[in-house]
Order: C-alpha cells, then structure tokens, then sequence
C-alpha cells in the first residue's frame, strides 16, 4: 500500500497550499466557487485535494487535501483512514481557532489514537492570541498529545517540519509494532 | 568496594534539582560508587548555587552552580555552569569518586559518552504534554526529539539511536522535559505490566530496536526525498 | 450563502415540480457547489444539507476525473445502489454552478430518472 499524509483544518488554513509547497506536480484540485459570506475566499476545496511525492523504485506518497467546512466532515475520516500521518492546519485569524481545533478533534475520534498527528498554527504573528498553549490545552483536554507548532504554509521548510514531526512519530510507533 | 555517596543540592531551582535526580538515573552508578540524591546535611556532595547561604560541613566536597557567564571567585575547579550539563555533572561525580581511593590521582576518569548502564537501559520516558515555546522554539531537533516521545515511552538509548541525535543531547533534553513535568517516566517493568500501562493503539517500548525494515525504509526514503536528512 | 433569491425561488419550483414527477423519489436536492443545499423537496426526513454537501463533493471529484481523463464535460453521475438510485447532474445558472440531485427509491427505472433529471436541469439552467 502506498502511503497518504493528509492535511486537513478549517476553510482557508492553507491545506491546498501546503500540498502544492511539497508535492512534486501541480495539485490536483477540486476547488469551487465559495458562496459562504462568512468566508472571505473566492475558491474553495470540497471534494479533495491531491498531490504526490515520488521516492526511488517507483515508489509515491500520496498527499490529500480534505475539505475545511464542517459540512464536509462526511469526507475526513475516509481521507484519513489508514494515514502515514495528519496534520491539522489552523488559522489564527479566524473568529474561535480554538473551537476549529475541536470540531476536528471530534469528528475524527478514535482515528486519531493511531495516527502520527501534527498540529500548525498560521498567522500567529499578526494574530497572536490563542498561543500556543492555548491549543495544548485544548489537545489536553480532549485526551490528546500531539506536537503543536507555528507555521507559514507558504514556506516549504514549515510545511516540511510537520511531515518531519510526523515521520518521527510514525517511526516511533513503528518500533513497538515491530516488538 | 562500592561507595553508596549522596549528593544535596543547595539553594538550586527546583528544576535544576529535578535536572540532577534525572541525571543521577543515568550517571550515577559506577564501578566505584552509587549516588543518590538526598535533603541530609551530611551528604558527601554538596552542589551550591553561587551566592545561596551556605552551612557546609567540614567533610563534603563542594560544586557551585553558576550562570554562565557568572565569575567564580578563588579560582574553584568544581563548577556546574547553567544550564546544567550532563557530562561535566558526570565529570565531576567521577572526580569526586576518583578521590576515594588511594592513589586518587591515577584513577581514571569515565568519560560521559560511556556504555548505558543497566539503571540507564531500563528507564523509558513518554512526553505528557508537547512543551510550549520556551523549550522548543527554533530548535528543530528538540521539536523532533519531543516527537519520537509522544506515542510512545523510549529509552535515551532508543531516543537516540531512532534520531540520530548524540546521547548526551538527548539526556539533556530529557531532564529539561522532566525539570518541567513534562514526561511520565517508567523504570524497568514487566512487559504484560507495560502492556497493561500503555495507551490502546500502542505497544510498550521494546528493550531493543527493532524497526520494520519496509516502513523504515519507506520513512527514510521519504525523508530523503524531502531533503529531511 | 450569497445566491440571490430569485434562483432560490427557482430551485425551489425545480425541485418541487421534479419530486413530484419521480412519483415515489425520496428526495430532490438543488445545491450550490460548495456544498450548501439552496432548496430541496424531501419525502422521508432525509437531511438535505447533508445531501448538498456530499453531493458537490462527488460532483467536483467526478468533474475532476473527467478533467483528469480528457472525457470533454461531466454531464451526469449516478450512485447504483441496493436500495435506489441517486443521480445527479451540474447545473450552469448564469455565473452560478449547482448541482441538482434525485434520490430514489429501489425499482425505479434509471433511465426514467435520468431523463427527468436532464429535463429539470434544462429548467433550472434557463
């Protein structure tokens, strides 16, 4: 089986763009008009997003994109199921980032016990409030653990540390199924 | 013979002394001596901060604990400079030791890169809660280290051969985690009693490495492909 | 959702017109793109906006593969299942894209209901 890292946040936190930063051709998009007035974007994603990252040997790891609305929570748990690794995107600019975080949480479920996860936060230098801690929090309290970090989807190198904190949980979770 | 000696911390931080108790686990068995930390007046180390008041006995030897850019006046040897490190704390246990017998001088010092001991093989470490900023910001390889902690406990010796990353490093990141209560730490257990203890989802640590070739192989491709190594 | 009301009202007769040609269809939904449900006619309680919502899904997967595939324009998609069928069609209004839906019930006829589908997209698109 070849294996999927998926992004996945609310409407606008960058999953699209995050995809395009790593992926080695053109995303594959399936992007529409938005008629939602409280989004403040003239595309968004409902089907999903895809692109891929080649290895040797013909070998590829798939990128998914899910939807952001919560009406397409239908759509995230078949994105995810059986994931190398999810990153959940957050934008800070949003009117509760917190509240985002946790319609995730709790659509996903039990999915998250087995998956490598991975939280980025955007825009936290123009809007700093929630921190950081804030997001702990609320991980905490859902019985959650996942490493929480700022990121600039636009900058590979940010986009790259959330696969990398992923592989790294992947890797450790990988040596105990082997024991 | 071995020495059972005991070490007091005097007027440190609380998390520098949660530092020294987790150094201890790793460092403070030896041929010649056992450590432990204790609160008795007669300990035969005393680690000082510098400028705390002091009612040393007579008998014990001393170390400063500095900031570090602090002067220490006298021209002292034994001094512990902030943040503590693990291989001058290892240093200076193993000079301390080195002393017991006659002829101290020629007592060879143990470097602090040698062999796990069995008290290090057998206590594994699982993050409680990802740190916040303070430990981890624009440190790339503490966010990775935390990460290999998060599903699962893991040796230092573990930690450190799944990431690369030299054992002293992650020995000091371990007890800047546990300085802040931020890791469950677990000593040798059965394995149907770390079975029982772990989360669903999560096998217990193994004692040995043994990743699966294929998955392995596939993650490291694709670190590789990502420019992650 | 910023459709004007007119289009609204228009799906609305779509809807109910389609509903009740299909005789004994369990639900017609018209849906803007992005998934919000702009009107519906629904026999049995079914949740119509979780219907738009997963239709525009299929719809821009299904266009997206017809893109992906060189297959010209995605004229309609069907879902053939034990208990009905439920087909569903894009719709151009103006600048307006929309996806309407028929779900029916097992033992109707696929082609009857691709037929009226077809006929009120046509009315819907005017």
């Amino acid at each position: 089986m070849e294996p999927k890292i998926v992004f996945t946040g609310p409407p606008g936190a960058g999953k699209t763009t995050a995809i395009a930063a790593i992926s080695d051709t053109a995303p594959i998009v399936t992007d529409v008009a938005n008629h939602d007035t409280g989004l403040a974007k003239a595309r968004t994603t409902v089907g999903m997003d895809y692109g891929t990252v080649a290895l040797e040997g013909g070998e590829q790891v798939r990128l998914f994109g899910t939807p952001g609305q919560e009406r397409f929570d239908f759509l995230w748990p078949i994105l995810v199921k059986d994931a190398l690794g999810l990153a959940i995107l957050i934008d800070n600019s949003r009117p509760d980032p917190v509240a985002d975080l946790r319609v995730f949480l709790k659509s996903l479920g039990p999915v998250l016990s087995k998956l490598a996860c991975v939280v980025g936060v955007g825009r936290l230098d123009t809007h700093p409030r929630p921190g950081l801690e804030d997001f702990i929090d609320e991980l905490a309290a859902a019985g959650r653990m996942f490493p929480v970090l700022p990121v600039d989807v636009r900058k590979r190198e940010d986009v790259l540390m959330l696969v990398e904190l992923m592989l790294a949980q992947a890797e450790a979770k990988n040596m105990g199924e082997q024991a | 013979m071995k020495h059972s000696l005991r070490v007091r911390a005097e007027g440190l931080r609380k998390a520098e002394e949660l530092s020294i108790s987790v150094f201890l686990r790793f460092v403070g068995q030896s041929d010649k001596a056992s450590w432990s930390l204790t609160r008795a007046a007669d300990a035969e180390l005393v680690l000082q901060a510098l400028g705390a008041p002091s009612a040393l006995p007579a008998t014990a030897h001393l170390a400063w604990v500095a900031d570090a850019d602090a002067p220490v006046s006298g021209g002292s040897k034994n001094v512990l400079r902030r943040p503590l490190q693990v291989d001058a704390f290892s240093a200076l246990l193993r000079g301390i030791e080195s002393g017991l017998d006659v002829p101290a001088a020629r007592q060879p010092i143990i470097p602090a890169a040698a062999p796990a001991s069995v008290a290090e093989s057998q206590a594994s470490y699982r993050l409680l809660r990802w740190p916040g900023d303070e430990l981890l910001q624009n440190q790339r390889q503490r966010k990775i280290l935390a990460s290999f902690l998060v599903s699962r406990h893991l040796s230092v010796a573990q930690l450190s051969a799944l990431s690369g990353v030299g054992r002293d490093t992650c020995l000091e990141f371990i007890a800047a985690l546990s300085s802040r209560d931020l890791l469950e730490t677990r000593s040798a257990v059965m394995p149907g009693e770390a079975a029982r203890r772990v989360d669903p989802g999560f096998a217990p640590a193994p004692a040995t490495i043994s990743t699966s070739p294929s998955a392995s192989g596939l993650i490291g491709r694709l670190r590789k492909r990502l420019g992650l190594v | 959702m910023n459709v004007d009301a007119q289009l609204k009202a228009l799906g609305q007769r779509v809807a109910d017109d389609l509903l009740e040609k299909l005789g004994d269809a369990r639900a017609v939904v018209v849906a803007t793109e992005d998934g919000f449900e702009l009107a519906y006619a629904v026999r049995d309680g079914i949740e119509a906006s979780r219907i738009a919502a997963m239709t525009s899904s299929i719809a821009a997967i299904c266009e997206g593969v017809t893109r992906e595939a060189g297959m010209g324009s995605t004229r309609s998609f069907v879902v053939d299942a034990s208990e009905g069928f439920l087909v569903m069609r894009g719709v151009q209004n103006g600048q307006v894209r929309l996806v309407l839906s028929a779900l029916t019930r097992q033992g109707t006829l696929l082609g009857m209901v691709m037929n009226a589908v077809g006929e009120s997209a046509r009315a819907l698109a005017a």
